[in-house]
């Protein structure tokens, strides 16, 4: 009888014994088992392997049997409860559920700062939305002036799916909807979740959050975006702060700049936080570009505007001196208890 | 796109200091990288002429050289037997040390020493050690005509500083991938007009007439729409030799590896004007086709066709690249590499010389399928402009006569630049866009600096751009350019002025906050978790991952499904914290989840917000709660539903529900059936809450006591809440009473409660408040069970007198034992 017979022939011996046996976790320590693992030294090392295989394959089978039906076992005992009771029957007082303290409690600090950050650009007169996290070629790139095989968009490494959905690489994929939801004079701004192609490491995550701002109306300059990111951030900060530009590009905006801050933290003297530059680089940001704004059914004879996008947990990590950006999504109760 | 100060400085004047310039370029033109300052880098070193020259008496290998430096006669030994009297060479002299290993973990410092009993002093560089090329086997023989004495980094241009600017600045520029380009731009931020040189303008246009015997290369060009243009020139008596060492460094400092004259001027010029150039061995591409004359054609690949490249590498060409081939061969993936059959070697006596243009995105595409992202795609995937390929070519042909003795076999015409057409914008609609108050004379300036030509009439303008500036084509083009000369950091700003509108977000923001605080203030943690799971997660719920959207590029097997609910991830946080020593906790997650069966009216997958919750105990801290977990969850649950004022929350069974929704399926197979329930709102069903099945404790770890739920935010948020609960102060007293229920185990919680709110309905002055004090179940009597429940009676009129609640409470009685066969205990 070949090995592969054998095998066959043990496995239904097994199963069948299996049947009978009142505990069953005793199929594991099965005689023939240990015969099988035994016999492996017979054999020709070039069909060890495959053997090996074989019988692990069997080992395994049998152990998913038994913890099935260790799971039915257990599952019968369950005893159906009232779910519509609040605790439980002959339940003292003291051991009945309860909610826990305040103390224990924590938010996370994403969502704390989401809040502060909306509550500054409400009190400027912007609405706040959310991102999506799936979303179609169009709004991510074709209503934002990348034409299809642009290289500009080599510069945006998109999640895909297999029907070609993405997952946002910013939170401009609102940008169309917001220009086509409201009517000029526009101000909002949407926050939410994006995703980079990128690996991970203490300054990289391929979750991230972004703050995204739509301003439009007639007569809006580059002068206006300065200012309006300026006053953000001297509310953020609580603090003077000076910025420069640097010309950047983007397809959708024309032109386009990175804004950055002097640092807040050490006010240009050198700091960790700034890496000793004493400016932070925080903001991609322009004047919207008016095949954008044609896209959003607004005239961009008549009206022009100003769009900019930075990342919140840049934000978060630079408040709290964060050292990984990875801890944000970890799930560490550790790490989270500290934000209150 | 690195570039050479000393190459800039060719094409215009640079009075900044470089760390003021290094700024301007930040501030006006893109992000600077990296500064490499090779100011220092060749220190001392000089060029020396060899004046005698005799074998080591001791060694076979070594030579004995007497040089001068023009101020005195040195003794060098080399291993180099080729150098003769009269040679030029660099000199490192004791104390120096060699230039590619300064900045290195080991600088090497020369020194005099005895080599086999003849002095030393010192060492001729090869051109690897002077980083000048890659040559490592001789001494580099120098092409200059310095005098002994003069510094090797003043003949050879060495003391310059690379500037790395980055690309993705330059995205819509491809006249920056050109030195000219930067050099223009350099001139333009520093308010000085820029000349580009006479023979890149080529105003007039040309003839380039035969020097030698003519030679016929017939061009057949398949794809004109994906190769507008295409140019050749061929040229005898090539001699294939090291370019000039001037050239060769400044290749060799900006990243291009020198190969030969022929080559090495085709990147030259690459790389001072954007436009890739690609030289064929003329007599290879004939062999190929057994021909006596070569032929090129421009085609799509063949099916099954291969091409090696330069690189060695070979690849089977995508259908939609575009092909340079002979009769019978492919030679070149057009404008991305040329082909290992054809190339450039020391034999080559007859070249084609090919300038063209090729569509930016066939070029992108080729690029990204085959992976080969070489200086040529680099710039054709930027839209060079197609004007200037017969310009360089021209170029490239004087430049192959001057350094490598080639003469044009074929006569050349080349039209002159068709310049961009004009774009019409006026001076308010430049300042209204900046915020500035420029005069037209002030742009104009700024626009003719780089060699725009600006025609002013008033307040309108009319701008011509020129042939290379293929990104300029609407107005707002304009207004970047002159905001970016002028410098943003010049604009004046101030905040935009408007109505003041009340805003209001959308009320799901609001939501989200109240959840989250309320939550957390009864003790739980909020986490987030990844929205792409591992589809070995759903193996160990027991969910289908079919309804799951997958990445088709996901950075690992970790990170391949979009999610379809929030549980699973949060399931996976429990043991883990477990074991770092958290005994027990709450946590909660409001995020997103998306399945194929859910799509919105837009055509996109509907987003599911949702809230998901576990609560979990490990066995010491269980030890505080007794029962069955699920309630727990419920605890929570209602308490955050209470805070919500969301009064009509009912628990179905989960055993004894039925739904249609796949995602509210998807949600339920997580738990054990006995003990978990739909949460029903309105008729809505939100969401379930419950206790895990056994497996699903058991692929997580997770303890025994520990439950949980998940909800639908978006349902939630649609259910209309009452603004406030507030019931006013009433003046009369109120008065309390426990009652007793002995019941059937069948009746539930919810039935005993109902009809106690029920019976006192009927009097809505009457205010009952009902708690539950007590479930009790006797050991021997395991069919009933007991609920004890304190109701407090208030009235808004009177006070209730004693017999008016025995009245109350005896009907309560009588409806109980009809309705629910309940016995006053």
């Amino acid at each position: 009888m070949s090995m592969k017979d054998t095998i066959t022939v043990i496995t239904q011996t097994l199963k069948a014994r299996l049947e009978q046996l009142e505990n069953k976790r005793d199929i594991l320590k099965a005689p023939e088992l240990k015969q099988l693992y035994n016999a492996m030294k017979q054999l020709e090392p070039d069909e060890r392997p495959a053997y090996g295989k074989a019988i692990n394959e069997l080992r395994v089978e049998l152990e998913q049997l038994v913890v099935n039906h260790e799971d039915q076992l257990s599952t019968a005992l369950i005893e159906p409860i009232d779910v519509t009771a609040p605790f439980d029957c002959n339940v003292p007082v003291e051991k009945r559920p309860r909610l826990l303290t305040v103390e224990h409690g924590s938010r996370h600090p994403l969502t704390t700062e989401r809040e502060i950050v909306a509550s500054i650009f409400n009190r400027m007169g912007y609405i706040v939305h959310d991102s999506r996290e799936l979303d179609d070629d169009y709004h991510m790139f074709g209503a934002l002036n990348f034409p299809e095989g642009h290289p500009a968009r080599d510069d945006y490494d998109t999640f895909m799916t297999d029907e070609g959905l993405i997952a946002p690489a910013h939170t401009s994929t609102m940008q169309n909807r917001i220009l086509r939801w409201y009517k000029p004079p526009i101000s909002a701004v949407v926050i939410g979740r994006c995703f980079r192609n990128e690996d991970l490491d203490p300054r990289h995550e391929h979750t991230l959050n972004q703050v995204e701002g739509v301003y439009v109306d007639k007569k809006v300059n580059a002068g206006h975006l300065l200012a309006t990111l300026q006053s953000f951030l001297e509310a953020y900060y609580k603090t003077e702060i000076e910025f420069r530009t640097q010309p950047a590009y983007f397809p959708f905006t024309e032109p386009s700049f990175e804004f950055a801050l002097s640092c807040p933290f050490c006010h240009k003297k050198g700091c960790v936080i700034c890496g000793q530059e004493g400016w932070i680089e925080l903001i991609g940001c322009g004047m919207i570009h008016p095949n954008v704004l044609q896209e959003g059914g607004i005239d961009p004879r008549e009206y022009t505007g100003f769009a900019w996008g930075f990342g919140l947990d840049r934000l978060v990590m630079m408040k709290h001196a964060i050292e990984d950006v990875r801890y944000f999504q970890s799930g560490k109760l550790a790490f989270l208890k500290q934000f209150k | 796109m690195k570039i050479s100060l000393k190459l800039i400085q060719k094409f215009t004047s640079v009075d900044l200091p470089v760390e003021a310039l290094v700024a301007k370029i930040g501030a006006q033109l893109g992000a600077v990288e990296e500064v490499i300052d090779l100011r220092q880098k060749h220190y001392g070193i000089e060029v020396v002429k060899i004046i005698e020259a005799k074998p080591h008496p001791n060694a076979d290998r070594l030579n004995v050289y007497q040089m001068t430096n023009g101020r005195e006669e040195v003794q060098v030994v080399s291993g180099d037997s080729e150098l003769n009297v009269g040679d030029k060479v660099a000199w490192i002299a004791p104390g120096q040390t060699v230039p590619s290993t300064k900045g290195t973990s080991y600088p090497v410092v020369m020194e005099a020493r005895e080599m086999r009993g003849e002095m030393s002093n010192g060492m001729f560089a090869s051109g690897k050690e002077l980083d000048i090329n890659d040559d490592h086997q001789r001494v580099l023989k120098l092409d200059t005509d310095a005098a002994p004495g003069t510094l090797l980094a003043e003949a050879y241009e060495l003391d310059d500083v690379i500037i790395d600017i980055e690309n993705k600045m330059f995205t819509h520029r491809p006249d920056c991938f050109g030195v000219i380009g930067v050099a223009r731009e350099i001139a333009g931020i520093q308010g000085r007009p820029f000349h580009s040189p006479q023979w890149y303008l080529l105003e007039a246009g040309g003839l380039l007439r035969a020097t030698a015997e003519p030679l016929s290369v017939k061009v057949q060009n398949e794809i004109p729409m994906l190769v507008p243009a295409y140019n050749v020139a061929i040229m005898r008596d090539v001699r294939v030799q090291p370019s000039p060492i001037l050239i060769q460094s400044h290749l060799k400092r900006v990243g291009i590896r020198p190969i030969n004259n022929v080559v090495d001027i085709t990147n030259y010029l690459m790389y001072v004007s954007g436009q890739p150039l690609h030289a064929f061995d003329y007599d290879k591409v004939a062999a190929l086709d057994n021909a006596q004359t070569a032929e090129l054609i421009i085609r799509l690949p063949h099916q099954g066709e291969t091409l090696t490249l330069l690189d060695g590498k070979t690849i089977e060409p995508h259908s939609q690249a575009m092909l340079i081939a002979s009769r019978h061969h492919a030679i070149g993936l057009g404008g991305i590499m040329g082909g290992a059959n054809s190339e450039v070697d020391e034999h080559t006596r007859t070249i084609i010389i090919e300038s063209a243009h090729f569509d930016m995105f066939a070029i992108r595409r080729t690029s990204m399928i085959h992976g080969i992202f070489s200086d040529a795609a680099t710039r054709f995937s930027k839209g060079q402009s197609r004007e200037q390929a017969r310009i360089v070519l021209a170029k490239a042909v004087t430049l192959m006569g001057e350094h490598a003795n080639a003469n044009l076999a074929t006569e050349l015409g080349i039209e002159a630049p068709l310049p961009a057409p004009p774009i019409k914008t006026n001076v308010q609609f430049i300042n209204d866009r900046l915020g500035s108050q420029l005069h037209a004379a002030e742009i104009k300036k700024l626009l003719t600096n780089v060699e725009m030509s600006v025609h002013v009439h008033q307040d309108q303008l009319t701008i011509t751009p020129p042939f290379w500036r293929t990104d300029l084509e609407i107005a707002e083009d304009i207004v970047e350019e002159v905001g970016r000369l002028h410098g943003y950091g010049e604009l004046p700003h101030e905040l935009p002025l408007r109505p003041s509108h009340a805003v209001t977000n959308p009320s799901i923001e609001a939501l989200k906050t109240a959840i989250s605080t309320t939550l957390a203030t009864a003790g739980n943690n909020e986490l987030q978790t990844y929205s792409f799971i591992p589809a070995k997660l759903l193996e160990k719920t027991g969910q289908d991952d079919k309804p799951a959207y997958r990445l088709r590029n996901a950075l690992s097997p970790e990170l391949q499904l979009i999610r379809t609910s929030l549980l699973p991830s949060l399931l996976e946080k429990v043991h883990p914290n477990h074991k770092a020593g958290f005994d027990d906790f709450g946590m909660f997650e409001i995020g997103k989840s998306h399945n194929k069966h859910d799509i919105g009216d837009d055509q996109l997958p509907r987003e599911h917000i949702g809230l998901s919750y576990i609560f979990s105990a490990e066995k010491k801290a269980a030890k505080d709660y007794h029962g069955s977990p699920f309630y727990q969850a419920k605890k929570h649950l209602a308490y955050l539903l209470s805070e919500l004022q969301l009064q009509n929350s009912m628990y179905q069974p989960l055993h004894s529900a039925s739904f249609d929704e796949w995602w509210l399926q998807n949600i339920a197979l997580l738990f054990e059936p006995k003990r978990a329930a739909v949460i029903v709102i309105n008729g809505l069903s939100l969401g379930v809450i419950g206790e895990f099945r056994q497996a699903i404790k058991r692929n997580f770890k997770l303890p025994s006591f520990v439950s949980g739920f998940e909800l639908d935010l978006l349902m939630l948020h649609g259910i209309n809440r009452p603004a406030s609960a507030y019931q006013p102060l009433l003046r009369f007293p109120s008065t309390e009473q426990d009652i007793c229920f002995k019941i059937p185990k069948m009746i539930t919680y919810s039935d005993v409660l109902q009809l106690i709110e029920k019976s006192f309905v009927d009097d809505e002055r009457l205010r009952v408040t009902i708690t539950p004090v007590d479930i009790y179940q006797r050991e021997n009597d395991i069919k009933h069970k007991q609920i004890t429940f304190r109701i407090n009676l208030q009235h808004h009129d009177r006070t209730l007198t004693t017999s008016e609640v025995n009245v109350l409470i005896d009907r309560l009685v009588l409806q109980a034992a009809n309705v629910l066969r309940a016995t006053k205990v």
